[in-house]
């Protein structure tokens, strides 16, 4: 079965790009995109995803949010977050939530892909 | 009011004279004329003691008084100077006395406009910055204060009263505090809008490489597309610098011996120095306590002093460190003992009105220069609790002085 991938920001030509890049993939990635922590919540109750990709500063329910949610509800799905806002405090606060990798915007296409087939191989 | 003192002095000593003559000669039958006398005496000599005892209290509070009080006659030529304004400019009383009160001024014809106002407008100055000149020709910045002298009889104005401190304590510490608003405002600006590009670019940049991945490697439109990530980078990494300016991480300050961050930094230039034909000197104190500080950040800070010293002397020449203790440096939380790290060269020197520019900014001499070295600097060594001055002569050279605050707790020296 493929794996589930949902990408989650506000900026949409970057759910775009990345969405392009792995349909494209040879890897059988079932991707969705999302634009808010809303919509996030909303594909995740509709069917369980393996991986959630995040930003954080969203409008509305923020990717921290999500993240939290995520560990709550949906153990089994991985979380990476994704910030333009790169610090160490959020570095530090992604990882203590449960998120298994941060990445800071804008960052390299093969280094993100590497770290969605760690996580979904 | 000292000369109405001496008249009355010489009048009692005068009397007391002709009392002890009179006491010398009296004749016993002339007691009660002699008790008259006498009463008088004791009167006009207790109203004396009286008066002595408010002109010493007068007199100790003008003495003792830590601001300089000048008075001049309403020529202008001083006719009285305290002891702090002595101390202030190093001249003696004898000195100065007579001479025009202008001339204290840095800009003596300055100094003659506001007397003019003084005496002409009756304008009474209050707490008015200008720059002062002492003996030696040092330039002080004061705050003055002016009054009138009244004729206590007449009430007419007799002379000029000049009070003034010394505020180079206090610019100093004004123009650090103003510098650290204007570089957190602006640092929170530039951080802002910094963080509102990198969303985009990262748009940007992810459509670019996953254009990329559409193209053979040889195909022209594959490096194209690789320019055009690759100036995004370009540009991150600028904004990445911003965030380091606006935010700088949270100081992990352990007790550090600053001698050794500055070696370090030194191990780092060598080559350089070299090549740019650049001796280095260094006289270090031998009391040194350690610093409780980030050492990595300070050693940013360092070399960044070293690389704009470098910069400034395209010809070659002298780079010097020296390391001392200060008993007094004021810091925002107070004055305390302060080790002083003075980084000078012989470049060409930074001119007067670009010297506070410096710490701005984006403000850069440098044709390729982001303009953010010191500024970030600044930011580093508040982190720190450090302070930064600057002192530099066109032409000749400039020194950069940091400032850390000893922590009375580290009782370890290094030597």
């Amino acid at each position: 079965m493929a794996k589930r991938l949902l990408i989650v920001d506000d900026e949409e030509t970057l759910t775009f790009s990345l969405y392009q890049s792995f349909i494209r993939s040879p890897k059988d990635y079932e991707v969705v995109t999302a634009a808010s922590g809303e919509e996030a919540l909303e594909r995740l109750s509709e069917k369980p995803f393996d991986l959630v990709v995040t930003d954080i500063f969203m409008p509305g329910i923020s990717g921290i949010e999500v993240l939290e949610k995520i560990r709550k509800e949906y153990p089994r799905t991985e979380v990476i977050i994704m910030t333009a806002y790169g610090s160490q405090e959020h570095r530090e606060n992604a990882m203590s939530k449960g998120a298994k990798y941060y990445i800071e915007k804008p960052f390299d296409m093969k280094e993100f892909k590497s770290l969605v087939i760690d996580l979904l191989g | 009011m000292s000369k109405q003192y001496k008249n009355k002095k010489e009048a009692a000593l005068t009397l007391q004279k002709f009392y002890s003559a009179l006491e010398a000669n009296r004749q016993p039958e002339e007691a009660p004329l002699d008790s008259d006398y006498k009463s008088k005496y004791n009167l006009l000599l207790k109203r004396f003691r009286e008066l002595e005892k408010v002109f010493d209290f007068h007199r100790g509070i003008i003495q003792q008084i830590s601001s300089g009080v000048i008075t001049t006659d309403l020529n202008g030529s001083i006719t009285f100077i305290n002891r702090a304004a002595q101390d202030i400019f190093g001249y003696h009383y004898l000195d100065i006395q007579g001479q025009n009160i202008s001339t204290l001024f840095a800009e003596p014809e300055q100094g003659t406009q506001f007397f003019k106002r003084v005496i002409k407008e009756g304008h009474q100055y209050q707490s008015k910055e200008t720059y002062l000149i002492t003996k030696d020709g040092e330039l002080i910045p004061a705050g003055f204060s002016t009054s009138y002298y009244l004729n206590p009889e007449n009430k007419e104005p007799e002379g000029v009263i000049f009070i003034f401190r010394n505020i180079t304590v206090v610019n100093n510490l004004r123009r650090q505090l103003e510098r650290m608003e204007r570089l957190a405002t602006l640092g929170e600006i530039s951080a802002g809008i910094a963080h509102e590009i990198r969303n985009p670019l990262a748009g940007i940049k992810t459509s670019a490489q996953v254009l990329e991945e559409s193209f053979s490697p040889g195909d022209f439109r594959s490096q194209l597309v690789s320019r055009i990530v690759k100036e995004i980078d370009r540009s991150n990494d600028l904004l990445k610098r911003f965030f380091n300016f606006a935010k700088p991480g949270r100081p992990k300050q352990e007790f550090q011996d600053i001698e050794m961050i500055i070696d370090g930094v030194y191990l780092l230039m060598a080559p350089r120095l070299k090549k740019r034909n650049i001796t280095f000197h260094t006289d270090f104190s031998s009391e040194m306590p350690r610093l409780y500080i980030d050492g990595s950040q300070i050693e940013q800070v360092i070399l960044n002093l070293f690389i704009n010293a470098v910069e400034a002397m395209p010809e070659g020449g002298k780079i010097m460190i020296n390391t001392k203790i200060v008993k007094e440096y004021v810091f925002e939380q107070g004055s305390q003992q302060a080790v002083v790290v003075e980084i000078a060269d012989t470049g060409r020197g930074i001119p007067i009105d670009q010297q506070e520019k410096i710490f701005n900014p984006f403000f850069t001499t440098k044709s390729d220069g982001v303009g953010l070295g010191l500024s970030i600097s600044t930011r580093l060594l508040e982190e720190n609790g450090g302070k930064i001055e600057v002192d530099s002569a066109e032409g000749k050279g400039s020194s950069f002085r940091i400032y850390f605050p000893v922590i009375e707790s580290d009782t370890s020296k290094i030597r």
